[in-house]
């Protein structure tokens, strides 16, 4: 058993590691972060999860409900510190696993990876109280700078594989018909499917504005007739969907754009993402710090935050953007959500909240967005394995993305929904030192 | 207590009380003033006479907060029951239904109805001799000086939170009412904690439950208690010198639910525990880890009571985004305290910006400067300017979009090896003091948002920029067109895009660091050193 692999055991134990070791661990992190580009290319299957805050316990029940790491690829979206007892551990523990499986996880960065934020709620109260130094806050602060800012999942099906209810209860919502597709499945507490939608049902969950998003399957040449090209070994006719299939509507749920806040009026386009110079402490303002720090909201155009960073959008953003983009989704997180996720704007815009329970008082049940590979494209595959792809093809497959014409409909998206751990697994601890004021 | 600060009402002129410590170097000022003297002072009263003396000591009874022989004067009644009648508003205000998130917009209406009627109330159950105090020359009536501090102790109708800085409005209108002669010095100290102050506590955390207000510039489990401070220097107070054994529940039984359960009616530290357990849920010592580790002092309740006074000093009074909203009259005077030094260790350090690359933790910075300064606060508008003093890339100012900076990657080379400013690591023998912060925690929510754009749902946000200041600018951007036909040419901020001067983001510059030994430490006199001007001449 390697280091590494010990300090992930002694992490998954909730107990800290040695500040040498987290420094090592820093440096390698950094090294793999470096390379990651701002806006990183993750391939589906991934599930996408919103803040932890340091709910350390509650993480383990989202990997529990999810899938243990690197069982299940995991993309999350930041806000991995601050405000709860264990920031240190749920970071280093992330962090652990994206050195040892840097194609699994992806970590992208919140407002609260930040030197100016942590000071103010916790982060760096908490290093101070468990190292009793401020090295350890020094060296995450520094692997902040480094988090891509976004991530951009392809590949994704347009409908999820029904689940089942374990006690195969009848679900709330049935699929109409056998050949429809599910679009959206959650499944709440305890593992039940508590809904199931077509993609004709395509009415909007969670949400108020109730508007079918039955945008046109355009047909065009598909981000699959143009990767064909791309991939190595196969000549664009060599793939199992031939030639034929370039004009055929490709059955996938587009591109998904993940961004811990949401937009910026700076911002049009994803490829002007990748134009920031994104090492450094989050700004005050400008592009890079709106894309921590904004919300949706129900405003036409652009509001005021006042959070005092960011911006408020509307849909007419977010449907512009997606437009140009050819996105089908963007998701993000930074909001509070009673419900764990909440779908907006026509379901252009979703937020993903995985702190359940959130500061031990709000009584919030949490959530995690799986986004399905799709099975029926056989781009992925050739001759029944699946193409790995390098970097360079990563890189045109996004191109391809970004600058193509894409058939819009949005992925089939599984919600997965949880309560806060159970606590009476976690024992008294010893008192920590004095602090200052009373010794 | 009274008589130094005692203030003649028939010749007394009152002023409508101004904010005006508007940024870090005012701290300083605050600091020395009359009304920080006036305010440590009536803290330190208040501690010391709900701390048992005399025969009193024997047992704890004497000083049990809901005990029958509190003497309750008329003027200490007046004041319960105003506060009875501000919080028999909240029932008058139920909170909005629908998507739920920190902070419900129906405070906002009880706030506004509580200022309607704040002076008809004030008028009511203020006493005679101050209520009927007019206005001289160009000043304000006393009720309406007073009138400011009251409100203000009821949170952020803008920001729909609640926190420390707010405690100590309420407290100051308490401790005006006092210097105006409304109560009497060594009879109402007790029926105020007791009863008036507990009152008051009593509506904040019916405000807290209804309306789920945010706490106030949190460090999340790492601070002392999400909302309140006073009860924690009262409560002790009232178990500070009664001997182990005689009564005191120790310190420990804060984690033992029956302890609380019986104590939390009569002492204010447990109450204010109590509350805790009320709305938390999970381990306390996980939830509320500051306060665990104190249960463990070594002293008890005497230590903890004077490190609660240390840490008031230090945290609260001391700390620039909980004071800056705290506005100065004629009660509570801007004027300087003649001959009033700092405390020791503060050191109101204003760094270049350009002098540091990495924000280094607050403590490990001798005069405590540079590290908490968000070093693009104070940044030359040209950043190339700013960049070169800079040893690294990592902290630059953000620098215009520019076609040709595509920067996602920078050299290896650059970073590979320990990065800079990266100390050995060194253990330390114990916990240094929290870092001085020099952002702005209570504004820790949301949304004034005025204008047009006004969300139609709760709270928006849990995370404000500690830089944020309430938006006051005008209705917002309206229409935006997506930024796309501006960024072609020029980044162009929201702001000028439609021309329109708002502040939405201000920038704080400045720290400074809280000195090691606050000035409520260790009695009534305030101790100052006199390091100020030597600080002062480092900062140009």
């Amino acid at each position: 058993m390697s280091d590494l692999d010990r300090a992930i055991e002694q992490l998954r134990q909730c107990r800290p590691i040695p500040e040498l070791q987290v420094r090592e661990i820093c440096f390698k992190a950094r090294e793999i972060l470096i390379e990651e580009a701002n806006v990183q290319i993750v391939d589906a299957p991934v599930t996408i999860c919103g803040d932890i805050h340091g709910q350390f316990h509650d993480l383990m029940e989202l990997f529990r409900v999810g899938g243990d790491c690197p069982d299940t690829n995991y993309l999350f979206m930041g806000d991995f510190v601050d405000r709860g007892f264990y920031s240190l551990e749920s970071f280093l523990l992330l962090l652990c696993l994206k050195v040892r499986y840097p194609d699994r996880i992806t970590l992208i960065r919140g407002n609260h990876e930040s030197r100016q934020i942590t000071t103010v709620y916790g982060f760096y109260d908490e290093c101070i109280r468990k190292y009793g130094s401020a090295n350890v806050w020094r060296y995450c602060c520094d692997v902040f700078d480094y988090l891509a800012l976004g991530a951009l999942v392809i590949g994704a099906g347009s409908s999820v594989q029904p689940t089942r209810s374990a006690d195969g209860e009848d679900t709330e919502t049935k699929v109409r018909e056998a050949e429809d597709e599910v679009e959206i499945e959650v499944i709440g507490l305890g593992g039940v499917v508590t809904r199931q939608m077509s993609r004709r049902d395509a009415g909007m969950i969670n949400s108020t504005n109730l508007t079918p998003s039955a945008l046109p399957h355009l047909s065009s040449s598909g981000p699959a007739g143009a990767l064909l090209t791309g991939v190595p070994g196969t000549g664009a006719s060599g793939n199992s969907r031939g030639t034929a299939n370039a004009n055929t509507p490709a059955n996938t749920g587009g591109a998904v754009l993940c961004v811990h806040g949401g937009l910026s009026p700076l911002i049009d386009s994803v490829d002007k993402i990748r134009l920031l110079d994104r090492k450094q402490e989050v700004p005050h303002d400008g592009a890079m710090c709106d894309l921590l720090w904004s919300d949706p909201e129900e405003i036409d155009g652009w509001g005021l935050s006042p959070r005092g960073a960011g911006f408020l959008f509307g849909a007419d953003i977010v449907k512009q953007f997606n437009h140009l983009n050819n996105l089908t989704l963007i998701a993000r997180a930074h909001q509070l959500v009673m419900e764990g996720f909440k779908e907006m704007f026509d379901s252009s815009i979703v937020t993903v909240w995985s702190a359940p329970n959130y500061c031990y008082r709000c009584g919030n049940v949490a959530a995690i967005l799986e986004l399905g590979e799709d099975n029926s494209n056989a781009v992925l595959r050739s001759g029944g394995e699946e193409v790995l792809f390098n970097r360079e093809n990563t890189r045109r497959l996004a191109s391809t993305y970004m600058g193509g014409s894409m058939k819009r409909g949005g992925p089939g998206r599984r919600y997965r929904v949880f309560e806060a751990a159970a606590q009476d697994s976690r024992g008294m601890p010893s008192k920590k030192p004095m602090p200052y004021y009373f010794l | 207590m009274a008589s130094p600060f005692a203030i003649p009402l028939p010749t007394h002129t009152f002023r409508q009380p101004k904010k005006l410590i508007n940024n870090n170097e005012d701290l300083p000022h605050f600091l020395k003033s009359k009304a920080h003297h006036l305010l440590v002072s009536c803290i330190q009263h208040f501690s010391d006479a709900v701390t048992p003396n005399g025969p009193d000591t024997k047992s704890t009874e004497s000083r049990y907060a809901d005990s029958p022989a509190i003497f309750i004067s008329q003027p200490v009644r007046q004041i319960v029951e105003l506060l009875a009648t501000v919080e028999a508003i909240v029932d008058e205000v139920p909170p909005v239904e629908g998507p739920r998130r920190f902070g419900n917009v129906a405070f906002r209406a009880w706030f506004s109805t509580v200022e309607q009627r704040s002076l008809d109330l004030l008028r009511k159950y203020l006493p005679d001799s101050i209520v009927n105090t007019p206005a001289k020359d160009d000043g304000v009536s006393a009720i309406e000086e007073l009138n400011v501090y009251f409100l203000g102790g009821f949170g952020s109708a803008q920001r729909l939170d609640y926190g420390t800085g707010h405690e100590l409005s309420f407290f100051a209108f308490l401790c005006g009412i006092w210097v105006l002669g409304g109560f009497e010095t060594g009879k109402d100290e007790l029926g105020l904690v007791f009863k008036a102050f507990d009152a008051y506590l009593a509506i904040i955390r019916k405000l807290v439950l209804t309306y789920n207000l945010e706490p106030a510039g949190s460090h999340g489990v790492w601070g002392l208690d999400d909302h309140s401070f006073l009860p924690y220097i009262f409560g002790s107070a009232q178990l500070a010198a009664t001997p182990e054994g005689m009564g005191p529940p120790a310190p420990g039984t804060i984690v033992e639910e029956n302890t609380v359960t019986r104590e939390r009616n009569r002492n204010l530290y447990f109450g204010a525990i109590g509350f805790i357990r009320d709305v938390k849920k999970g381990p306390f010592w996980e939830h509320s880890p500051y306060l665990y580790d104190i249960s463990g002092a070594i002293g008890g309740w005497k230590k903890i009571n004077l490190g609660m006074m240390k840490m008031y000093a230090a945290e609260v009074l001391g700390k620039f985004p909980v004071v800056q909203h705290f506005p100065f009259g004629s009660i509570f005077s801007w004027d300087l305290v003649e001959g009033a030094k700092l405390p020791s260790g503060f050191t109101p350090t204003i760094a270049p910006a350009a002098s540091s690359s990495t924000m280094l933790p607050p403590t490990t910075i001798p005069g405590g400067g540079e590290g908490t300064k968000a070093p693009w606060s104070t940044l030359p508008s040209d950043p190339s300017k700013g960049l070169a003093a800079m040893p690294t890339t990592r902290m630059r100012a953000a620098s215009p979009i520019s076609q040709s900076n595509i920067a996602n990657r920078v050299p290896v080379s650059a970073l590979r090896g320990p990065p800079t400013g990266m100390p050995p690591p060194s253990s330390r023998p114990h916990i240094t003091p929290p870092p001085n912060i020099t952002l702005n925690p209570e504004t820790t929510t949301t949304v004034p948002v005025p204008g047009g754009f006004a969300p139609a749902i709760g709270g928006v946000a849990v995370t404000t920029a500690p830089w944020a200041k309430p938006p006051t600018g005008p209705s917002g951007f309206g229409k935006g067109s997506g930024g796309g036909d501006s960024l072609d040419t020029e980044p162009v901020s929201p702001e000028s895009v439609t021309g329109v001067d708002t502040p939405v983001r201000r920038v704080r510059s400045g720290s400074v660091t809280v000195g090691e030994t606050g000035s409520l430490a260790g009695g009534k006199v305030v101790e100052y050193t006199n390091n100020h001007n030597n600080n002062k001449e480092e900062e140009k």
